[in-house]
């Protein structure tokens, strides 16, 4: 497993320097922080500062950018956790029905709610969702992450756990708060994930209810129901993690849209104002914050797959 | 399968949601641009004025909204002497500064305070004359600079402001946004921690809110913990800065504002409908404007201007660029100004006329016609490069030629001050109610066109009566001065007023006691929040 | 006593080319605690047959017989959910590569648990959790395992599939299929892609579970020669068709059926010489595929004795329990072609 684990970071060790090589290209290009002429001393400079997570002041607040950032992000990760829950309890069971029951009616109609989802593009759903509630009649949050009655500390960055620290003074009306405002953005990327969701689920489950062993579970006498749960389940997920790990960055991409359209308090925003205001500093540093996590999230699904999944422990020892 | 109502249970939240309307010691008021400072003597922005004027300061005499009359601010009364150079002002002995994180006041105010906010925009040796400011902007010290000669402490409640020539406007101006006082005891500070500019970011004042915090996009205030005038009863007050106007409406819908200012003047209609929002309309003293060059051939000649000006249809800009949210006007000075001259002869839209006209004149019709207009939309206009197009098309309907320049604000500076242009977009906006305050930048000789007098006109009968009405006692001759100027201009057409500017804020049903003055901002002194009848505090 | 007993079982399956019949009036008589080895080439329709007795065929299969019934129980009226109960209690079936067919994601304990006989409801649950019942059925487990000739259980049962070789998991298989002792055991072809050794050791425990448990074993194969030895009664089908039926020294003393008759010719015994480089002996041509089967005897096109009456179906003819549908059978002169017995 320690191998494994090396062997990746290896890999993608080569991906993270053809990183900063990437970032340093940007901030040497839009800002010469440093008057040297030498650009390989420059860069050795600028790697050295990185690794301390130096990135330099933003122009707008004095603020190191790091610091920033990486708060910035994590409501990013919230807004993407949320609606990865919200699309997983709707989008899984969807998948599975439309995958038992191939080219019938209830595959076809959950297929074209799933594609319908998504052709729609993301920055329009966002505007839409921001009038339809109260078209509807509900109320519920459109601007920020959370009301600017609640003064909330910033310490772990976590917006849903900062707001639980802060009981004394406002009980739980801050996260209660926190987590409308919440809704709205999160639903409107939960239509994206769930549209591929249902289609990875529906793909896997087909795979898989043709192969062998589902057809050995039938001849011991289970129901289907107890086929699906107990054999298709499991060995349908690791197809659909894989695909998702291939998608995260789209899907980032897309919660970073949702942001600017929500003025949430994310890591798009961050970006859009910063530029906005001239403040380009901020690139090469956002550049290596999103892009080192996609990393790590690559290495740390890679690592999940092999848990859950134990045909992939081959490849601990060959290499496939 | 079985989490879906987890899910259904989440959106059920919903009803756990107290709008920020529920909440009553908290006020949320958006507005759509950010202050540029946090001090109305530098900035004359309406944003800056809003969060700042009524809410962090007072000035020595104030204006009532009703009644129109100067009335006691700080000073408690004041003295005028016979030949109108000295006014004496009595200050109160109650009146306690801010006590914030950054500063806390060991007295309250008295004379020296007062001097050293005025002195700031007379003298070049005070300390914080050069801070912050562009120190030769024509609005930092010219109302004052020409207006006072010396402010002289009598004792630690009482000044006296001496005068360069008499002249009536001084209350005006004292009660205008600049006239605020600051703390100098807490500018002494900040001179010694050697960090001057904070004067204006991290401000101290005697009003009913002190500052306590600005990041990004939202401004917090607390309610004055010692305040010398009625207490408030919104403690916290927020500004929420949504630059985007639909957005700042739809927060109003959703409860996230309390308050909403300049909504989209093509929503206006659908926010009169709308039963839960109250709409209020005010008359500002901005005046949308086109200027005609008179120093440009052929615009030299009156009969063009007035050919000009008739052939524009006027009701079109003012449906289809303002919605119909400003007052057609065609009079410099608004209707509600005590200088409006109600004989002024109207402009009609009348292009079969004025294309004889201009014929009979050998108007050159093979010239091209340059209208120039900033690029960016301002208050004057939703939309300059519109407004363009209508005029151009109803000059095209005549058979006259223009072209449409857009120019960026450093290009506007100097194709103004160059002279190279014939027709420009443009407004005014006077800050202070003296008809003096709109008519002298237009019209005066000394003001240059970037200034504000874009015609570049000089008349020496028009600088003499505008100077004689400065000086005038009498307030009938003073009026009738000011219609006889406004008679010269309709007869010169040296301006074509387009519309005169309203200000719209939107709040919620449950909000009362809302004061706003166009002039100097919105006042939140006296705002108290009802809860709504039908909701009940569910925790 | 015949536990099995199938009668003129038919299956059409709708293709895009219309209405093809793969199982031509087949007939499977299986007695009670035998071995029956239905033996035919890869393509010739057994796999077939085992689907159809056990329900699994898709819908656009056509399946009509005229009897089928095991034991009392008529399997072509049973609802699904019956179905679903005499699967794995009275009929089990192992496949062809047992690797592919057991779950990659559990270990063999879990997928043997599964199949366990069923305890009711609390007892199930109590045995995840209360440790000395969950040691019951380990004990069962490690029996079972022992009874199929596994002895390192304690490894076995803790792996997962892809671990174990293809001989062990075939075994692993056959255990879950004999859980929970069924009447009849279907093996498809269990040793298809073994090597000799291992085949020999299932072979070997086929053999004795039929001995001392008295199970019915249906053994499909498509190699003559292994399972000859092993089964009390043989069925040879060709193309769909069931061309010769009967006991062991019946089919290999005196085949009749021009098919039989090559099949045995094919097994090679290195006994009697072998000629260097000589041929081996092979019916010419091949299977037909299956939207060009030929009308009546399907074998008519390679068979050396066809003559033009093979165009019409042969009738079943049983000589004291030896079966054969063929025009011009062989027959021996102890035989008397005017007594047909019939059963």
């Amino acid at each position: 497993m320690f191998n494994y684990l090396l062997r990746r970071i290896y890999l993608l060790s080569i991906t993270a320097f053809i990183l900063t090589l990437l970032a340093f290209t940007i901030e040497h290009w839009t800002v010469h922080t440093q008057i040297d002429d030498n650009t390989f001393s420059h860069y050795f400079s600028y790697l050295n500062s990185i690794i301390k997570g130096d990135f330099g002041v933003s122009i707008i607040d004095n603020q190191p950018i790091f610091n920033t950032g990486l708060v910035a992000f994590s409501s990013t990760l919230e807004l993407c956790f949320f609606a990865f829950i919200i699309a997983i309890i709707i989008g899984m069971p969807l998948g599975i029905f439309a995958g038992l029951d191939r080219n019938n009616g209830v595959d076809y109609t959950i297929m074209t709610i799933a594609l319908i989802g998504l052709a729609l593009p993301v920055f329009w759903v966002a505007i839409i969702f921001t009038i339809l509630p109260h078209a509807l009649g509900i109320t519920l949050p459109i601007d920020g992450n959370i009301s600017p009655i609640y003064e909330i500390p910033v310490v772990t960055g976590l917006l849903l756990i900062d707001s639980l620290l802060v009981t004394e003074r406002y009980q739980l009306d801050a996260f209660l708060n926190h987590l409308t405002h919440l809704i709205l953005p999160s639903t409107v990327l939960a239509l994206f994930l769930t549209s591929e969701i249902i289609r990875l689920t529906r793909h896997a489950i087909t795979m898989v209810m043709k192969s062998n062993y589902i057809k050995a579970a039938h001849t011991k006498g289970l129901t289907r129901w107890q086929i699906v749960y107990r054999h298709v389940l499991k060995n349908a997920l690791p197809p659909i993690i894989h695909q998702i790990r291939l998608q995260l960055s789209t899907i980032i991409s897309f919660a970073m849209a949702i942001e600017i359209v929500f003025s949430y308090q994310g890591a798009g925003m961050w970006l859009f104002a910063s530029i906005h205001q001239g403040d380009y500093l901020v690139l090469s540093a956002a550049l290596l914050i999103i892009s080192g996590f996609i990393l790590i999230s690559s290495i740390i699904i890679d690592f999940i797959l092999v848990l859950i999944s134990p045909s992939k422990r081959k490849s601990l020892y060959a290499d496939q | 399968m079985r989490f879906l109502p987890l899910y259904i249970s989440l959106l059920l939240l919903t009803a756990c949601y107290q709008t920020e309307s529920t909440l009553t010691d908290s006020l949320i008021y958006c507005a759509d641009k950010s202050p540029t400072s946090l001090n109305p003597q530098i900035s004359h922005d309406i944003a800056s004025l809003d969060a700042t004027t009524h809410q962090l300061y007072n000035r020595l005499v104030k204006i009532e909204l009703i009644s129109k009359r100067f009335v006691a601010d700080i000073a408690t009364h004041w003295v005028i002497n016979e030949d109108k150079t000295r006014y004496t002002f009595f200050l109160r002995k109650d009146i306690n500064f801010h006590h914030t994180d950054y500063f806390t006041p060991s007295r309250p105010l008295n004379a020296d305070d007062v001097i050293f906010s005025f002195k700031r925009m007379l003298s070049k040796k005070h300390p914080f004359h050069f801070v912050n400011g562009e120190a030769d902007n024509y609005r930092y010290n010219h109302p004052f600079s020409s207006l006072v000669q010396d402010i002289i402490k009598i004792d630690d409640h009482t000044i006296t402001f001496l005068l360069n020539k008499p002249d009536a406007t001084l209350l005006a101006n004292l009660a205008a946004h600049y006239g605020v006082i600051h703390s100098q005891e807490y500018a002494l500070q900040l001179l010694k921690t050697g960090h001057p500019e904070k004067i204006d970011y991290f401000p101290i004042g005697t009003g009913p809110y002190q500052f306590k915090q600005k990041n990004k996009q939202i401004i917090r205030y607390q309610a004055h913990k010692f305040p010398w005038q009625a207490p408030v009863t919104i403690n916290n007050l927020i500004f929420d800065i949504t630059p985007n106007s639909t957005k700042r409406y739809a927060k109003l819908l959703s409860g996230e504002c309390d308050i909403i200012t300049n909504p989209a003047s093509s929503q206006i209609k659908q926010i009169s409908k709308n039963k839960s929002v109250l709409l209020s309309s005010q008359p500002t003293g901005n005046i949308s404007l086109l200027s005609f060059n008179t120093k440009s051939s052929p615009f030299d000649k009156k009969e063009v201007r007035h050919a000009l000006s008739e052939a524009i249809n006027l009701d079109t800009i003012l449906d289809a660029v303002f919605f119909e949210t400003a007052v057609a006007t065609n009079n410099l000075l608004p209707k509600h100004s005590w200088a409006y001259n109600p004989r002024t002869k109207k402009t009609t839209f009348s292009p079969q006329q004025s294309m004889t006209k201009l014929k009979v004149i050998n108007f050159d019709f093979n010239k091209n016609i340059r209208i120039i207009a900033p690029i960016k939309n301002s208050i004057f206009n939703p939309n300059f490069y519109k407004t363009a197009e209508l005029i151009q098309s109803n000059w095209a309907d005549i058979g006259i030629k223009s072209e449409i320049i857009l120019l960026r604000e450093s290009e506007l500076h100097n194709t103004l001050l160059t002279g190279d242009y014939d027709i420009y977009l443009t407004g005014s906006s006077p800050y202070i109610k003296d008809p003096d305050n709109l008519f002298r930048p237009l019209l005066s000789c000394n003001a240059n066109s970037f200034e504000g007098n874009s015609s570049q006109w000089c008349d020496e009968t028009m600088q003499n009566l505008l100077d004689a009405t400065l000086l005038e006692t009498n307030f009938i001759q003073r009026v009738k001065n000011y219609y006889q100027l406004q008679e010269m201009i309709q007869a010169q057409r040296i301006y074509l007023p387009i519309a005169h500017l309203l200000r719209f804020d939107v709040f919620n049903k449950n909000i009362s006691g809302l004061l706003v003055d166009p002039l100097t901002g919105i006042d939140f002194q006296a705002v108290r929040k009802v809860l709504p009848i039908n909701k009940v505090k569910a925790h | 006593m015949a536990l099995l007993d199938i009668r003129n079982l038919s299956i059409d399956i709708i293709t895009a080319q219309g209405k093809i019949r793969v199982i031509d009036k087949a007939n499977l008589n299986i007695i009670d605690g035998s071995i029956h080895g239905l033996v035919g080439e890869s393509g010739s329709g057994k796999s077939l047959i085992a689907k159809a007795i056990l329900g699994l065929h898709n819908e656009n299969w056509i399946v009509t017989a005229d009897r089928m019934f095991l034991g009392n129980i008529d399997l072509s009226k049973l609802s699904s959910r019956a179905r679903r109960k005499i699967m794995g209690t009275e009929i089990a079936i192992i496949f062809q590569n047992p690797r592919s067919y057991l779950d990659p994601s559990k270990k063999i304990f879990d997928q043997i648990r599964e199949v366990l006989p069923k305890k009711s409801h609390h007892k199930r649950f109590f045995s995840k959790v209360v440790p000395k019942l969950r040691a019951s059925e380990q004990q069962i487990i490690k029996e079972l395992l022992h009874k199929v000739g596994v002895q390192n259980d304690q490894a076995v049962v803790q792996s997962y599939p892809y671990e174990l070789s293809e001989g062990i998991c075939q075994k692993v298989m056959i255990a879950m299929a004999i859980a929970n002792n069924p009447r009849l055991l279907i093996a498809d072809e269990p040793t298809t892609s073994m090597e000799a050794v291992t085949q020999a050791q299932i072979f070997r425990l086929l053999y004795k579970l039929n001995q001392l448990h008295n199970m019915t074993i249906l053994l499909l194969s498509n190699n003559f020669g292994s399972i000859s030895n092993l089964s009390d009664y043989i069925s040879l089908i060709y193309c769909g068709q069931i061309v010769e039926s009967g006991s062991y020294k019946q089919i290999v003393n005196s085949p009749m059926h021009p098919y039989t008759q090559a099949m045995i010719k094919t097994i090679i015994e290195f006994d009697d010489g072998v000629d260097h480089k000589g041929q081996l002996y092979t019916l010419p041509g091949s299977i037909p595929p299956a939207n060009q089967l030929p009308i009546g005897c399907r074998l008519g096109p390679r068979c050396p004795k066809a003559q033009r009456t093979c165009v019409s179906n042969p009738e079943a003819v049983n000589y004291k329990g030896h079966i054969i549908r063929c025009h011009f059978p062989q027959l021996d002169d102890k035989k008397d072609a005017n007594t047909p017995h019939n059963k």
